[in-house]
């Protein structure tokens, strides 16, 4: 029984389930025999209350930047001159069925001009101006492969472990691990523009507690929250008086029934919820920034203001103490073959596409890294960046890469991750992942890890099954770590 | 899952192996001593040797200290395949391929390169020393100890002391236990919250007033008496299948779109959702209900004679929407099919086995189970009864005796029409055709140099509109049905206009208009000769074309632009006027079309044929060439053109589909292996053993023939009955099969629903790792008691909800908390929260806004009034407030939902316009004029929300509430009914509202 099980349930009867222990006639005549649990139980526990992570951990919050739709490695950040230099050739060992269409099998070079940066010397396509300045605080892994060729379950696998709907996503698993720092905010926000394909599911909370769910929002929109804002007709006192009423009246019926736990837990979150309504606002509006960080994020930059929005807001959340933010980028312009749900999805130009994907994602995700460590938040914080695979190194159409889940770059910075580490490789063209491979379940057991979790611990008992983020894989990925 | 413990693993002491290593040349041995035993000392033998079982720590049930346990293997099958390393699993788990081992790092590559030399070599290993081999064989005949295994026991309900609180031999079990420990439970509760209680229990409903006060006064005189009757009036409710049908939907993971990327939705799956309605209402025996979702559909005849039948055939159909209600990708790549297909199954057998039988029969997927006795070989032959099927929406003939009578009437008139072509066939068109052949060029190749024919002016009419883009383009508009140009539509507003400006080779896309409509083109061409166009044709969307009244093109497309050569045609003309009428049907946006014509050949082989002399033709060549003359004679054209038209007259059944299974019906695609099942080498379906053939759990099976019994003998293979029947019989076999566990989850099911925990809390996992029942006596009995019932589920819920048991009050007694404080021997009823569906439902009802409606298609629109379960469950939308509240995410099974209370769900209740404006209307309702007074108005909002009166206090609290709420409002006119509704909001939200005692 790991530790972290035990302080998640907010009640003791559904402890001693899960637990496995059961409530059958063995264990009934010890539990018969204890007296007073319950007085000592008598508040009801939060179930999202913050909790001490088992192990040390490095890092306190997770801030993803996924790029959806799946960035080229060999166009971004795993530079390969051998693929530069055999344009139009053969690729050796090449299957045209790797991705969703049918490749040529012909190398095609990337159209963009790689050079070194920093103290670890990375290289870092044109693209990149502003995160190129950042290498040395990076961890690149080279060597990620994944199981599909198909946006919607490689994003499920990403987030869950797993390529089918229905399990809990690594946010959900860690705000079930870890609780919330502040009780005020969601403890698990995604932020997307355009929703990425196969929507909602692919932050599920899957068979954990609904309390664990992601709170799913586009910034975009007036109310990035349901249900923030008061009736017309009940705003101001009006409210807190029929709150104070309705305390009085739950409270006497508790008071009726002093066994009941979840009344109280009812009581409780009428209360939260109306301070939510003056909390959330205030963690959501950007015009408290100074008008140098908004421009600093590019929200003075079509290209990169809904992106730099979501990156701002993701440093207010983490800063309010939200344990884990998940920002699907949103790019206005996604030409290339992409749509607006799988922006980097650069299926017949990669060069249109991916100068237009960059320069929405290039300045904000800098400025975060540069904001992060000014308000020393960067340490405990992990940032992840990456797609849901790679992209092919031999071409679809004219100037187009198909998708390639066999190699592909994501690369991790902050929250205890070694900078300037250039780990794994891909083959001289960056076709497959070969040296220290890394799949899905490794960046999972190495966030956990981070975060002060054994990955082999976090389990959860659904349908009579104990289930892992991780599954039954996972390896820390200890060559990243500081 | 972890690989800790192995119960079922039983150890095997072999004799001398054999000699076959020690006949190896030396150089192998020699290198497996110097290269490959140091390597399997330091890198392996802790968790797989006979050391390592020793500690308890093999893991897998591999060890690798022996050249059996190399070549047998553990759970994941042979470590080494002597002279494959490709095959070898040992090679693929050092590459870190899969399974990663060592798990404490990689292997330098140059080592990994010594272990497939070795195994190139054969794998020489002169250790036969060590004869220890493990195996994960499963003792089934262990395995059939565990309790939830053996037969039912048909427990007599115990004597108890405490003889006067006894109601049902129900409450003897629970009192006998109470009393061996010294706990008193509670004493009958109020009938105010009796009643309460048993109607949101049995139809999630809230009680009205009246039916309230009924009650009541009938409780005064006859409390049993008036107990049993509103129970049984509760039970007959037909709101009572709403209730328990959504408690069977959260188990069969039931969903109305396919999931994934685009979320495709199953718009005749809802019946699946009504048929769960109707069983229940009807008390369909549980055995019956189980048979007909695993094979309903193989158990329907569709040939339908009457409107009952077809009533009851759309119920049996409907039934296996069980096994298909799982999530389906509908954008796939061509490596991912097979994978997804035993994804797909896995779905099916894991829902059969938690649901059904309470066991995770789906963690034998990738190895024999590691707790329960379920061999992997079980789970493929489990799978293997799903082999063929896949989904379809099959139509049902609502009305087959109107259609008989109308279809008889209409033939009666088609036939003379037919026997006028007929006639002309037989005796013009032969010479005719001879004509043709005499007059026709020599060779009709070139008879493409000049055209002969005068193309008329393009008349237009449209658009017509339809009900969606699909409806369009099949429905048969006046056009289709006659040309005559002078007619007009839709009193007078759509008329054929000539258009004289539109060219032909010309895309038009802004000359036409409409969404979700057709437009019509229509003009004549006047030819010389009998002779071949080809077409070049665009439009935006789809298209029709008819010539001379024969359709020559149909294609339901979706584009953005119509341009020229996206459908290409060839046509024929004949001598004489030939008319072209063309369809362009829109779905939303901007409609066009694109024309050309260019004089043609015909096709090759007919030009072959044409070529021929006479006397070499053969019947099929002249058949075809008859055929293809048809094209150009005018009058056949004509009697063709009656006989055509009358067609679109022809009645149509009316048809009723339902998503259901279907033999071979949709699944993913993959070629000859789509609708086989093979047993997978750790679940891996690029990792195929033999093919598995239909068969169910062994160790639920009393019977020495295994599934023989079930499944006819498989010797004569055509007299086998399909997997899924076979299955249907054994589950529900109560003397060989798996009936008593069946017995035993279903009864477990209910309980758990009306106690808010079952006798076995864990509802779907009977398993070794699932919880002992509290009380497996009355678990026995209650299944006992359904069986010998036949196995009707509504006498079961009367035993438990006239039980005291149920029926008890939730004070706090001294015994009680001494002794059991976790109320694991019932001695008090707590309260409960309800669903998501019920506090929507009660929402509703209380402020006289719901809709009572049954069955039926669904919705997604969150204003609908109806009951909750008629919200369609569309697998990317589901309804915010119900998934607020717990309502389950619909890809896996849900035996027991989590219950959580979270900020979310207060903001809701306190901000959501659809609450404050349910507020409003229960305001109105409890005081529709300003006479109604205050205190009323309190009293008869407590009526309708808690089943009971305001106290003095609280109507002192409320009206005082009132009194500042107005005050607030200062001088708004509105003010007190403002208050009003603010009172009755906070109703809404009470603890009392939500929680039912």
């Amino acid at each position: 029984m790991s530790h972290i099980m035990q302080m998640s349930f907010n009640s003791r009867r559904d402890f001693l389930q899960r637990a496995g222990l059961g409530c059958g006639s063995l264990a009934l005549t010890n539990l018969l025999h204890q007296e007073g649990i319950l007085a000592a139980d008598r508040k009801a526990k939060n179930p999202l209350a913050s909790r001490p992570a088992p192990n040390a951990a490095k890092a306190k919050s997770v801030i993803w930047l996924f790029q959806t739709g799946s960035p080229s490695q060999v166009d971004t950040f795993d530079y390969k001159p051998e693929l530069q230099k055999r344009d139009g050739t053969s690729l050796a060992g090449a299957d045209p069925k790797t991705g969703f269409f049918t490749t040529s099998g012909k190398c095609l070079k990337s159209p963009f001009k790689f050079s070194q940066h920093g103290q670890c010397g990375a290289w870092t396509s044109e693209i990149f101006p502003n995160i190129s300045q950042h290498v040395d605080d990076i961890a690149f892994v080279y060597s990620c492969y994944s199981q599909s060729n198909n946006h919607t379950p490689a994003m499920l696998q990403f987030n869950s472990g797993m390529i089918r709907q229905g399990f809990p996503s690594m946010g959900s698993w860690l705000t079930y691990g870890l609780g919330s720092e502040n009780s005020n905010l969601p403890a698990y926000v995604v932020m997307h523009g355009t929703k990425p394909r196969g929507g909602d599911p692919i932050w599920s909370s899957g068979f954990l507690p609904s309390v664990y769910q992601a709170t799913a929002l586009d910034p975009r929109g007036a109310t990035p929250i349901d249900n923030l804002e008061q009736p017309a007709e009940l705003k101001g006192a009006p409210q807190r008086s029929l709150l104070d009423a309705l305390n009085a009246a739950n409270a006497k019926h508790a008071d009726l029934r002093p066994f009941d736990r979840d009344l109280n837990a009812r009581l409780e979150s009428f209360e939260l919820a109306y301070r939510m309504q003056t909390s959330a606002p205030e963690a959501f509006d950007l015009a408290q920034e100074p008008d140098h960080i908004q421009e600093m994020y590019g929200l003075n930059r079509a290209e990169s203001k809904d992106y730099g929005r979501q990156c701002l807001i993701a440093r207010r959340l983490i800063e309010r103490g939200v344990r884990f933010v998940q920002i699907f980028a949103a790019c206005p312009n996604t030409p290339g073959g992409a749509v607006s749900d799988v922006p980097w999805d650069a299926h017949n130009d990669i060069n249109g596409n991916h100068r237009a994907c960059a320069s929405t994602v290039d300045q904000p995700t800098a400025a975060l890294l540069s904001d992060l460590k000014q308000r020393g938040l960067f340490d405990e914080t992990i940032v992840i960046y990456g797609g849901e695979f790679g992209r092919t190194s031999d071409s679809q159409d004219v100037g187009g890469r198909d998708h390639n889940p066999n190699a592909f770059t994501t690369w991790f910075a902050g929250g205890g991750f070694k900078g300037g580490t250039q780990y794994g490789a891909s083959d001289e063209f960056g076709y497959k992942s070969v040296e220290n491979r890394v799949n899905v379940h490794d960046i999972h057991a190495t966030i956990l890890h981070q975060m002060g979790i054994d990955h082999t611990e976090l389990t959860y008992r659904f349908n009579g099954r104990d289930f892992r983020l991780t599954d039954v894989e996972g390896e820390v990925l200890q060559g990243i770590l500081a | 899952m972890f690989a800790k413990q192995l119960p079922f693993m039983i150890l095997l002491l072999f004799g001398t192996a054999t000699s076959e290593a020690q006949e190896a040349n030396r150089k192998g041995l020699d290198f497996f001593e110097s290269k490959i035993r140091p390597m399997l000392v330091t890198h392996c033998y802790e968790c797989h040797s006979a050391g390592a079982v020793a500690k308890k720590k093999l893991k897998g049930g591999l060890l690798l200290d022996s050249r059996d346990g190399l070549l047998t293997g553990g759970e994941s099958g042979p470590a080494v395949v002597p002279g494959k390393p490709d095959e070898s699993l040992l090679i693929e788990a050092l590459k870190y391929d899969s399974l990663k081992m060592p798990p404490a790092g990689k292997l330098p590559d140059e080592l990994i390169a010594n272990f497939s030399k070795w195994i190139e070599m054969g794998a020489p290993d002169p250790r036969n020393e060590t004869a220890v081999v493990a195996s994960s064989e499963i003792d089934l005949e262990a395995g059939r100890k565990h309790w939830a295994f053996q037969p039912l026991t048909q427990p007599q309900p115990p004597e108890v002391g405490d003889s006067a609180w006894v109601r049902t031999p129900i409450d003897q079990f629970v009192r006998a236990k109470q009393e061996a420990v010294g706990v008193t439970p509670n004493a009958t509760a109020a009938p105010r919250t009796l009643i309460r209680r048993a109607y949101f229990d049995l139809i999630g409903l809230p009680p009205q007033p009246e039916d309230v006060e009924t009650f009541l006064q009938e409780y005064e005189t006859d409390p049993t008496g008036a107990y049993d009757r509103l129970i049984d009036q509760l039970l007959s409710n037909e709101h009572y299948g709403e209730r328990w049908a959504r408690h069977w939907l959260d188990i069969s993971r039931f969903a109305e779109s396919n999931g994934y990327a685009f979320d495709l939705d199953r718009p005749n799956a809802w019946h699946y959702r009504d048929f769960v309605i109707r069983a229940l209402n009807s008390d369909m025996p549980y055995n019956e209900f189980v048979r007909l979702q695993i094979a309903g559909d193989l158990l329907t005849n569709l040939e339908v004679q009457t409107a009952d039948e077809a009533r009851v055939a759309v119920n049996t159909v409907a039934a296996t929407g069980l096994l298909v209600a799982g999530t389906f990708t509908s954008q796939q790549t061509q490596k991912e099919r097979e994978r997804s297909r035993y994804e797909q199954l896995d779905d099916i057998v894991s829902t059969l086995g938690t649901s059904m039988l309470g066991l995770t029969v789906g963690c034998s997927r990738c190895h024999s189970h590691k707790f329960d006795p379920l061999p992997q070989h079980d789970y493929y032959r489990l799978a293997s009864c799903f082999a063929e099927v896949g989904f379809a929406d099959t139509g049902i003939n609502m009305q087959p005796e109107e259609f008989r009578a109308a279809k008889a009437e209409y033939d009666a008139a088609h036939a003379p029409l037919l026997e006028v072509r007929t006639k002309y066939e037989q005796e013009q068109l032969p010479g005719a055709l001879a004509a043709w052949l005499t007059a026709r060029p020599e060779t009709p190749t070139i008879s493409t140099a000049a055209p002969t024919m005068t193309l008329g002016v393009w008349q237009h009419i449209g658009p017509f509109t339809s009900s969606g883009f699909d409806a369009a383009f099949d429905q048969v508009f006046p056009p289709e049905l006659d040309t005559d140009l002078s007619k007009s539509f839709e009193e007078g507003k759509l008329k054929w206009t000539k258009q004289p400006e539109w060219q032909d080779g010309t895309a038009y896309n802004d000359k036409l208009t409409g969404t979700n409509s057709a437009n019509y083109l229509f003009r004549t061409i006047e030819s010389q000769t009998p002779q071949v166009l080809s077409l070049s044709l665009g439009s935006d969307d789809g298209i029709k074309l008819w010539v001379n009244g024969r359709e020559v093109l149909s294609k339901k497309v979706g584009r953005n632009v119509a341009a020229a050569g996206q459908e290409t045609a060839t046509i024929q003309l004949a001598t004489g006027l030939n008319e072209v009428l063309m369809k362009i049907v829109n779905g939303g946006g901007a409609t066009g079309f694109y024309f050309a014509a260019t004089a043609a050949a015909p096709p090759a082989d007919l030009a072959a044929i044409i070529t021929l002399p006479t006397d070499q033709r053969n019947d099929e060549q002249k058949q075809k060439l008859a055929e293809w003359y048809k094209g150009f004679d005018l009058d056949w054209l004509h009697l063709n053109q009656a006989v055509a038209r009358h067609d679109t007259q022809a009645p149509k059944p009316d048809l009723t589909s339902v998503f259901a299974a279907q033999v071979r019906g949709t699944t993913y695609q993959f070629g000859e292996d789509t609708y086989k099942v093979y047993q997978l080498r750790r679940g891996n379906a690029d990792n195929k053993e033999d093919e598995a053939t239909p068969g169910f759990l062994r160790v639920l099976m009393r019977t020495d023939k295994e599934e023989k019994q079930w499944l006819a003998d498989s010797e004569t293979a055509d007299k086998s009955r399909p997997g899924r029947l076979g299955l249907a019989d054994w589950l529900t076999d109560v003397d060989h099969g798996s009936g008593h566990l069946l017995a035993r989850v279903i009864v477990n099911r209910l309980w758990h629903h009306h106690f808010g925990k079952g006798i076995v809390a864990t509802p779907s996992d009977f398993g070794t790792r699932g919880d002992k029942p509290s009380h497996p006596e009355l678990l026995d009995w209650l299944a006992t008691e359904l069986i010998r019932g036949g196995w009707n589920l509504k006498p079961i819920h009367k035993l438990i909800v006239t039980s005291n048991v149920y029926m008890q009050a939730d004070e706090v007694t001294d015994s009680g908390k001494q002794f059991d404080p976790e109320n694991l021997l019932l001695w008090r009823r707590a309260a409960r929260r309800l669903e998501a569906e019920i506090i929507r439902d009660s929402l509703l009802s209380v402020s006289g806004e719901l809709d009572l409606t049954l069955f039926g298609k669904g919705s997604l629109d969150q204003n609908s009034k109806r009951r909750s379960i008629y919200f369609t469950v569309k697998r990317s939308q589901l309804i915010p407030l119900l998934q607020l509240f717990d309502a389950p995410d619909t890809m896996q099974a849900i035996a027991s939902r989590e219950e959580s209370t979270v900020a979310p769900q207060a903001l809701a209740l306190l901000n959501s316009p659809v609450i404050r404006d349910l507020a409003t209307k229960l305001a109105t309702k409890v005081r529709p004029n300003p006479e109604t007074s205050i205190a009323q108005a309190i009293d008869q909002t407590y009526q309708l929300a808690l089943a009971r009166p305001a106290t003095e206090a609280e109507q002192a609290a409320m009206t005082s509430f009132i009194q500042r709420q107005k005050d607030s409002r200062g001088i708004d006119p509105n003010a007190e009914s403002l208050a009003v509704r603010d009172f009755c909001h906070l109703v809404l939200c009470m603890n009392e509202f939500v929680y039912v005692d």
